[in-house]
This record gives structure tokens, C-alpha cells and sequence, in this order.
């Protein structure tokens, strides 16, 4: 699954190690996250989205094929 | 599914690792004083050392991150961490259908040496299937 994560941390400048602080994962699942070979599960999608201050949609991008 | 705190899992292995050191301990007196088993005094020996180090150094392990909050905090992360948590099951599962093929194809190899061996591996097998049902029934209640 695609995600807005990298793009939202250069703009808050924020480290991979902070954002995964902030939301009590290790640095490791943001970097999964992000690479987009491990999809959070809704309490994290949840939480990432709150720390942004923006909706799950948002920050995580489905695409066609998830939807299906 | 109800959720132990940090504090209180590590309370608890503590706890075992105590109850490890004892048993291991007790275990290793017996054998070193029953004569009758004395072939198999040093294979018991040796897997009741390993048994005894290892919980006394997961025992000074446990109680360093006890007294260290900063430590524990990062042990809990690294234990909670939904990725890590997916890893580990996926992990276990994977091993578990590994073990039943080396238990099967052990199993079958045995056959040409050993029935006693063919039949108790065999038996291992059956309980071990019979088991695996078992508990999945059991986390099926629980989720």
C-alpha cells in the first residue's frame, strides 16, 4: 500500500525515529510503512493520521485493487 | 483479549526464570545421586546446566530491565510493536509446518531401523497434530 508518510515528514521535518516515537512503533515498521511492504494496522493507520491531524485516506492511499 | 502490562509479564518470567533455576537444580540432584540412571548422567547433566545458565542469565537480564526504565520502555516497544508481533507469528507458524515435515519424514526413515522409534515418533506426530487443533480451537474463542 502507497502512503503520504514520507512525504508529510519532510514537510513537519521530522525523523523516521520521531514519528515512530510519537506513535509507539519502532523505526523499522515506519521504514516498512513507508516502503510500502507492511500496511498498518487500523489502530496505528489511526494513530499516524491523528498525529498528522488528517484522515486515514489521506495519509494512506488505497488504490483500485485493495479497494476490490 | 485481556492485555498484562510490561511490569507484570516481566514480574512473571522473572518468576520462572526463579522456578527454572530451582527445578534445573533439583533435577540435577537427582540425577547425580540415582545410580540407577547413570548412563544417562552426563546427556542429563549437561541439558540440566544449559537449562540452569540459561534461566539465571535471563534472570539477570529480566531484573537489569526491571531496574532500568528507559531499557524497559525500549523492550516494550520492541515486544508490542505491531510489525515485530507479525513477525514473530509468521515466524512460529512457518516453523511449526517445518516441524511436522522433519517430524513426518524422520518418522518415515526411522521405519527402516526401528519400529520402537517408527511408533513413538508416529504417536509424537498424532499428539502433536492433535494438539495444534486444539489450541487453534482455543484462540478461535478467544478472537
Amino acid at each position: 500500500m502507497k502512503t503520504r508518510i514520507p512525504e508529510l515528514r519532510r514537510q513537519q521535518k521530522l525523523s523516521q525515529e520521531e514519528l515512530a516515537k510519537a506513535v509507539g512503533v519502532t523505526r523499522q515498521t515506519i521504514t516498512s510503512l513507508e516502503v510500502g511492504k507492511y500496511t498498518a494496522s487500523l489502530v496505528l493507520a489511526h494513530k499516524i493520521a491523528l498525529y498528522f491531524n488528517l484522515t486515514i485516506e489521506e495519509v494512506f492511499l488505497f488504490d483500485e485493487e485493495e479497494k476490490s | 483479549m485481556k492485555k498484562i502490562s510490561f511490569e507484570k509479564r516481566l514480574r512473571l518470567r522473572l518468576q520462572v526464570n526463579i522456578a527454572c533455576m530451582i527445578l534445573s537444580a533439583i533435577l540435577f540432584a537427582i540425577v547425580l545421586w540415582n545410580k540407577d540412571f547413570a548412563f544417562l548422567q552426563p546427556m542429563y547433566s549437561a541439558s540440566l546446566f544449559g537449562l540452569f545458565f540459561a534461566s539465571l542469565a535471563l534472570f539477570i537480564r529480566n531484573k537489569k530491565l526491571k531496574m532500568d526504565p528507559e531499557k524497559m520502555r525500549t523492550m516494550e516497544l520492541l515486544e508490542t510493536d505491531e510489525r515485530n508481533v507479525l513477525i514473530i507469528r509468521v515466524s512460529y507458524t512457518i516453523f511449526t509446518y517445518v516441524s511436522f515435515g522433519i517430524l513426518y519424514i524422520s518418522m518415515l526413515i526411522s521405519g527402516f531401523f526401528s519400529t520402537t522409534v517408527f511408533y513413538t515418533l508416529e504417536t509424537l506426530l498424532c499428539a502433536n497434530l492433535v494438539l495444534v487443533l486444539f489450541i487453534r480451537k482455543m484462540v478461535e474463542k478467544i478472537y
